[in-house]
C-alpha cells in the first residue's frame, strides 16, 4: 500500500467520516484533548519531581500511582487525537509541527518505556527520605521537558498547517 | 464601551495584531498555564476525595510555585490577547461564560483551601471532610467547566482575528 493510499483509508473509516460529518464530534474531540493533557502534565508533574528529588519524604514506590493518573491522560489523548488525525489525514501528515510532535512522542513513548524495563526497579527499592540518582533525575527531567514541548507543539500545529512536512 | 475602544488601540493590542508570531505564542502560554493550573487543581482534588492518601496535603501546597506561574502566564497570555479584539470577546456569550466560570473555579480554590485550613495537621492517610470533598468536586467542575467554554469560543467568535 502507497503513503497515498493508507492516508485514503485511515481518510475513509468510520472514525474519520463521523469526526467530519457530526458537527459537535471535532469541537468535543478538541475539549477532551485539553482536559486529557491537564490530567497527564498535572500528575507527570508529581511523578516527575519526585523521580527529581522533591516530597523525599514519601517513597518513589507510592508516588508512581500518578503515573497510572497519567495514563489515564493519555489514553483521552490518544483516543481524541487519533479523532482528529482520522478525519484529516492528509492535512496533518504534511504538518511539520504535526511530524516533530509525531516524533517526540515516539520519544516520549521510548522514555516510557526505558522507565518501565529499567528503571522503574531501581527507583521501587529507593526508600523514602533519600535523593534520587543522576540517572533518575535525568529521566524526569526529559520526561517533563518532552510532555511540555509536546503541549507547545501540539498548540501550534494549526499555525503550520499547510506548510509543507519535512518529508 | 469605551474602555474597550481605547484597550484595542493601545500600541499593545496593534502589536498583538500585526505581530505575526504574537498569537501563537500566546496560545501556547495560554496552554501551559492552563495545564499547570488545571492539572494541579485536578491532582489536589482526587487526594482530596481519597486517592494517594499516602499523600500528606503539605505536598500539594507545594504545587501551588506551579499553580500560580500557570495563573500568571494566563492573566497575562489571556489579557493581550482580549484587548487585541476586546469588544468582539465582550460580546461573546462563551467568553462571558469561561470568565465567570474561572472566577467561580478560583473562589472555589480559595474556598477548599479555607476549609482545608481547618483540617490541618496536613498528615499521611488523612481523611478530609465532606465539606472539603464537596469543595473538591466544586472546584475540578468548575475547572472543566472553564475548558469546556474556553474551547469554545473558537466556534462562537464572529471571524476576524483568526
Amino acid at each position: 500500500m502507497s503513503e497515498h493510499e493508507i492516508l485514503t483509508w485511515i481518510h475513509n473509516t468510520p472514525l474519520g467520516v463521523a469526526t467530519r460529518d457530526i458537527i459537535w464530534l471535532f469541537p468535543t474531540f478538541e475539549t477532551l484533548h485539553f482536559i486529557g493533557l491537564c490530567i497527564l502534565l498535572g500528575a507527570m508533574l508529581i511523578v516527575d519531581l519526585r523521580l527529581l528529588g522533591r516530597f523525599r519524604s514519601i517513597p518513589p514506590a507510592k508516588v508512581l500511582v500518578f503515573s497510572h493518573v497519567a495514563a489515564i491522560g493519555l489514553a483521552i489523548n490518544v483516543v481524541s487525537g487519533v479523532g482528529f488525525f482520522a478525519a484529516d489525514p492528509f492535512n496533518y501528515w504534511s504538518n511539520p509541527a504535526f511530524q516533530i510532535k509525531a516524533l517526540l512522542l515516539v520519544f516520549a513513548f521510548a522514555n516510557i518505556a526505558w522507565f518501565e524495563l529499567g528503571a522503574r526497579k531501581r527507583i521501587l527499592a529507593l526508600p523514602a527520605g533519600q535523593d534520587t540518582d543522576v540517572v533518575t533525575k535525568v529521566t524526569g527531567a526529559i520526561s517533563l521537558t518532552l510532555w511540555f514541548t509536546i503541549l507547545i507543539i501540539g498548540r501550534l500545529l494549526p499555525n503550520w498547517e499547510g506548510a509543507g512536512g519535512f518529508f | 464601551m469605551e474602555v474597550l475602544l481605547w484597550l484595542e488601540n493601545t500600541p499593545l493590542a496593534h502589536w498583538v495584531l500585526a505581530s505575526s508570531w504574537a498569537n501563537p505564542v500566546l496560545l501556547c502560554m495560554h496552554a501551559i498555564g492552563m495545564s499547570l493550573v488545571v492539572g494541579c487543581g485536578l491532582m489536589t482534588s482526587l487526594r482530596i476525595l481519597g486517592f494517594a492518601r499516602f499523600m500528606p496535603l503539605t505536598f500539594f501546597r507545594e504545587l501551588f510555585a506551579f499553580a500560580w506561574t500557570g495563573v500568571c502566564l494566563n492573566v497575562s497570555s489571556g489579557a493581550l490577547l482580549f484587548i487585541a479584539d476586546a469588544h468582539k470577546y465582550m460580546g461573546n456569550w462563551t467568553f462571558q461564560l469561561k470568565i465567570a466560570l474561572i472566577l467561580a473555579g478560583s473562589i472555589a480554590t480559595w474556598v477548599m483551601w479555607r476549609i482545608l485550613a481547618a483540617e490541618q495537621p496536613y498528615v499521611a492517610e488523612q481523611q478530609l471532610s465532606t465539606r472539603a470533598r464537596v469543595a473538591a468536586i466544586v472546584t475540578a467542575v468548575f475547572w472543566i467547566g472553564a475548558i469546556i467554554a474556553g474551547r469554545m469560543i473558537a466556534y462562537t467568535l464572529t471571524p476576524g482575528l483568526e
